[in-house]
Parts: structure tokens; sequence; C-alpha cells
């Protein structure tokens, strides 16, 4: 189990995307198993730092990854309020360039690149979502 | 992320985008890469073999320049996408509003330069 600390700011969050790569690397992840990984930890970040909402203002996430049989079981916990992701679309309508405004596209890719395959509300007061990841 | 412009032409400059366009990079890059597409009302060719990672800020980010440039009358095309680029692409169907061909000679085909 690979435990780290997610950062909301862009420079923490690079950093443990590095960590996080190099650690896949080392378990033999592959090339595109890699970027599923990281593209999820970047839109759930994203996704906390710009519409989270947190009592006592934005805090670090953490992520939990294993590989079992080839997949990645990936953990992210946060202290946002309540949001369990699997009640967004799993769908958007196709971006058009006559639109003003272009957005909401982060969640949608994640339930495309990955299953959201369990949320929970922790009595600590943090978020639990559990993602798999694989290489189909 | 880095970003290098080329004038190829009175109506088409070449974009080349290199590392990473993700949430980590796009606040520092999001102002000057628009400007650089959108540059003087000309088509955009966007090299992309060296864009290793795109997620949905870049997408967003490359959706807005796109807008600017085809409401000033050009195009924008992407050429060289590497695989799990285009796949995030087309999982978002984006490749439906931006074209998205192989190399650059076809991206410039596409545009008429």
């Amino acid at each position: 189990m690979f435990v780290i600390e997610l950062p909301l700011d862009p420079e923490g969050l690079g950093a443990a995307q590095a960590k996080v790569a190099e650690y896949l690397a080392q378990q033999g992840a592959s090339d595109r198993l890699r970027y599923k990984v990281r593209l999820v930890l970047d839109e759930m970040a994203a996704n906390l730092k710009l519409h989270g909402v947190f009592a006592a203002g934005p805090q670090p996430a953490r992520a939990a990854l294993r590989i079992e049989d080839s997949s990645v079981h990936l953990r992210l916990e946060d202290t946002a309020a309540p949001f369990d992701p699997r009640s967004t679309a799993a769908t958007v309508l196709p971006p058009s360039l006559d639109d003003d405004k272009v957005g909401g596209l982060g969640l949608p890719l994640v339930r495309r690149m990955a299953e959201i395959r369990a949320y929970s509300r922790l009595e600590t007061g943090w978020n639990r979502t559990d993602f798999v990841l694989n290489d189909a | 992320m880095r970003f290098e412009l080329v004038e190829l032409g009175p109506t088409v400059n070449k974009v080349v985008l290199v590392g990473r366009l993700d949430s980590v990079t796009v606040g520092s890059v999001e102002t000057p890469l628009t400007a650089a597409v959108a540059a003087s009302g000309r088509s955009a060719v966007l090299d992309m073999t060296g864009l290793e990672f795109l997620s949905s800020l870049g997408i967003r980010l490359l959706l807005s320049a796109a807008r600017v440039v085809t409401r000033r009358g050009g195009q924008v095309v992407l050429f060289g996408v590497q695989p799990m680029v285009r796949e995030v692409l087309t999982a978002m169907a984006l490749d439906e509003v931006l074209p998205v061909v192989g190399t650059e000679s076809e991206a410039l085909a596409r545009v008429g330069a």
C-alpha cells in the first residue's frame, strides 16, 4: 500500500503526482495505467480546489494506492462537504465552440477512465471514495 | 509545460506544445497560450507530439482558445496526438469539435494553408 498526502496547490500536487508515478513505475504499471491514475488524481484534486466546500479552509486530500491483478485500487479521502462523485452525470454533451461556458468535463472524464466502486462519509468527517483503474 | 509559437505564413501559425497540460500547469500558461493560439486571427495548427498529458482543464483551455480563433474566422487543427491524449479527446468528444489529424502537412491542408 502506498499512501501519500495530496496537496491542492499546483506545486504540491505536482510533487505528489511525481511520487505516485514513481511508485507505479516501480510496481510495473503500464504507461496507460499510470496515465489514468494521474488523470483521476488531477481531476479529483482540481474538483476539490474549485468546488470543494471546507469548514476550515481547503485541506490536502490523501490517497492510498495498491496494485492487484494488474489493476490499481485507489482510495481518496478529503475533508470537504459530503460529495459522492457517482451522483454526477456520467456523460456530457459534446463541447461546442459556440458555447461561452466550457466546464464540467472533469468528473465525466473520471467516470470514463475509472470505476468508482464505493463512496462513504466517515464518522471522522472525511469523504472516502474508492476507484479501480485497469488497462482496458 | 512549455510551448513555442512558429509563424508558418500570413494566415497560419504553429503552436508546439510540450509536457503536461493539467491543473498543475494550466494556470501558468493559460494567458500566453491563448494569446499564441489566437494571435492575429490566424488559423493555428497545434503540434501535440510532445504533449504527454492532457486533463479536463487543459481541454477547457484548448476549447477557449479555439473559440477565439473561430470567431475571428480562423480554424484550429491538432496533429501528432499521443495515444492516451487522443483517448481523452475522444472520450470527451473533443475530436468532433477540434479536428485531429496525423501530420503537420494534413493539418496545414485542413486549414487551407
